[in-house]
């Protein structure tokens, strides 16, 4: 398996984990969200049952009081305009001073006899009609449904109880109205309740007309709500809403209460959901960091891979390049003195030297290979020793030139030094190592005809060696690598094991300079040796 | 005694070669450093033998050379003569009808040169 598979096979486990994590927190919060919403479910129901068992309950008690009232001292005559009635009528009337609506008597025939507060005196003797009276006239108090009223202009209930002769048998009824209105007792404690935004409490009587609400616009009014023309009670939802539906068994109306879904759950499901967005917020960037960390650990070790399979390759490249370069001067070598030695008395005199000639440049050749790596060795083990000490760097660049010109008589090598002495702090021989190699390098990378420069300068506060050339010069990407390790020469044709310049850069540094690559003004290459410049000795050298 | 022509990037070997043949008797009609003047040398010269280096950078290789004169030139002997020590190089040279010898056996290859 290759490491971009593997890698993209442990992001996408990653991703899997993630998403499955994710999923069961979803699940869990979801799960929540529906006990909850059961749990308020129940709640609700609970309370508008414990609203319509208070209505109930008072009803019971409403419907006692007024038994007492009428049951109490003797029976009414119920006829028309009695006096006595009227008297306890007023009487009762005059116990609630602040009253919008009054009572009145009816006869069995359902003929009004008499009443306080009525709107119109000639109600009396007029017949009353309303659904439920007939029941009540054969006996059972009621509240009859919702109508128009005779002692206010308000719509009204009329709580109504049968009147009855010393024989109970039933001569007509009392019948008290209250008015449906925001004021009314009834109302008043349904309209202080509230939930939420949306929620409504309503009281209906049988026919669905609103007698008491939270919303005083419905009061009066057929409430419009299908669940209720159903006529199931209990927990319902329907038209985006919630419907809960209670009896009040002693009035023979229904509690109902309605709210929008999204209000009723909204105060467990807001938390939830915010819950739920803080946790997938919160998980994401979670896995967002998770997965940028381990993307960027997993490029690192890629890179560091990459680079470790860079050094093997290198290093394998390096062990090639060094056995063949090494094999070159050895097979050089022993040829030419073993085709001496096969052939020495057929060859004259010129041709023995110059074969021997060839085998020590192969020899002289194979020196040069094994110091470089054996110096390379040296200085990344640390192991590498200078021998500082303050020389005329004129004289050493002159006599490093003239050497190699004596190797290289076919070859014009020019110099050109300061005037007066040029002092630096240097290790002779290693500085003499880096000018020869950086002469080799000028004669392997130029024509064979072109001259190489050598330039010694003095700025006061550094000395430099130049040495430049001819050759086809050096590219943006060899300025930038020409000093590292086993990068070899300028052409494809260039031999050596790429250690040449690296060694000559630790060489300089270690002695406290500096070496630079560029390009001359025809193209060609110029290296240049930088080291700061000493102060010259006490005394001159050699006196 | 065989016409011979020689072929290698490297002065000092190149010259190695053209003395040692030399001297043992042949007649060596060419010197090339490069492998595109080993195969020009070859196809103008027309030499019985041809011992010619492996990396010669950076035109055709040895094995290279020698795939393009085997179809001119298919009776040439040829020995590829190289510091590179590889199997491959050994079989592709082989499967070419050349030999591979390594530098720095030079009884081997006037061996070689003989028997080509």
């Amino acid at each position: 398996m290759n490491t971009t598979r593997r890698d993209r096979l442990v992001i996408g486990g990653a991703v899997l984990l993630v998403l499955a994590t994710a999923g069961l927190v979803l699940a869990t919060v979801l799960r929540a969200q529906a006990d909850g919403t059961r749990a308020l479910e129940r709640l609700q129901l609970a309370q508008v049952q414990q609203l319509a068992k208070s209505m109930d309950t008072r009803m019971a008690g409403v419907f006692e009081s007024f038994n007492g009232i009428v049951s109490a001292g003797p029976a009414y005559n119920v006829t028309v305009r009695d006096p006595v009635d009227k008297g306890r009528l007023d009487e009762l009337q005059s116990l609630n001073p602040k009253a919008r609506t009054g009572f009145f008597l009816v006869n069995s025939g359902g003929v009004v006899t008499n009443g306080t507060l009525l709107r119109d005196p000639s109600s009396v003797g007029s017949v009353y009609s309303r659904p439920g009276l007939d029941a009540v006239l054969a006996g059972t108090p009621a509240i009859l449904r919702v109508g128009p009223g005779i002692t206010t202009a308000q719509p009204v209930i009329v709580i109504a109880f049968p009147l009855r002769a010393p024989s109970q048998k039933v001569i007509g009824a009392m019948l008290v109205e209250s008015d449906v209105s925001v004021e009314s007792a009834f109302n008043e404690e349904v309209s202080q309740l509230r939930s939420g935004k949306t929620g409504e409490f309503t009281f209906v009587d049988e026919a669905g007309v609103v007698v008491a609400s939270s919303n005083a616009a419905l009061l009066g009014k057929p409430l419009d709500e299908p669940v209720l023309a159903r006529g199931a009670n209990g927990f319902h939802r329907a038209h985006g809403q919630i419907v809960v539906v209670e009896p009040v068994r002693a009035a023979g109306w229904r509690s109902v209460f309605r709210q929008d879904v999204d209000d009723f759950e909204g105060a467990l499901t807001g938390p939830l959901r915010s819950a739920l967005a803080y946790v997938i917020v919160a998980g994401l960037l979670g896995a967002g960091v998770a997965l940028v960390t381990l993307a960027r650990r997993l490029r690192r070790a890629r890179e560091e891979q990459r680079r470790l399979e860079e050094i093997a390759a290198v290093r394998e490249e390096f062990i090639s390049i060094v056995s063949h370069e090494l094999r070159t001067p050895v097979a050089g070598m022993m040829g030419f003195l073993q085709t001496t030695l096969d052939h020495w008395e057929v060859m004259t005199e010129g041709e023995r030297q110059r074969a021997i000639s060839r085998a020590m440049s192969s020899a002289r050749r194979l020196h040069s290979l094994t110091r470089d790596v054996l110096d390379t060795s040296s200085i990344e083990a640390a192991g590498m020793t200078y021998t500082m000490e303050d020389v005329d760097l004129r004289e050493e660049i002159s006599s490093a030139v003239a050497a190699e010109r004596d190797l290289r008589p076919d070859r014009v090598i020019t110099l050109e030094l300061p005037e007066s002495a040029a002092w630096v702090r240097c290790d002779v021989d290693r500085m003499r190592q880096v000018v020869t190699n950086l002469l080799d390098n000028a004669v392997k990378s130029s024509p064979p005809l072109s001259p190489i420069g050598v330039c010694v300068t003095d700025d006061g506060a550094t000395v430099s060696v130049s040495v430049c050339d001819h050759g086809p010069g050096l590219s943006d990407a060899e300025l930038t690598r020409v000093f590292e390790k086993f990068v070899r020469g300028r052409t494809s044709t260039s031999t050596g094991t790429g250690l040449g310049l690296y060694i000559s850069r630790r060489l300089v540094e270690a002695q406290g300079g500096t070496i630079t690559a560029g390009r001359g003004p025809d193209g060609g290459a110029v290296f240049t040796v930088t080291l700061p410049r000493a102060a010259a000795p006490a005394e001159p050298v050699g006196a | 005694m065989s016409r011979i022509v020689v072929a290698d990037n490297d002065v000092d070997a190149l010259d190695l070669l053209v003395l040692d043949l030399g001297l043992e008797g042949h007649d060596v009609v060419g010197a090339a450093e490069s492998g595109e003047e080993a195969v020009a040398l070859c196809e103008a010269l027309r030499p019985d033998v041809l011992v010619v280096d492996y990396r010669m950078p950076p035109g055709p290789n040895g094995i290279e050379v020698v795939r393009r004169l085997r179809r001119t030139m298919p009776e040439l002997r040829i020995v590829v003569y190289s510091n590179y020590q590889d199997a491959r190089l050994h079989e592709a040279a082989q499967r070419l009808g050349a030999a591979y010898l390594h530098k720095g056996q030079l009884a081997a290859l006037r061996r070689a040169v003989r028997a080509a």
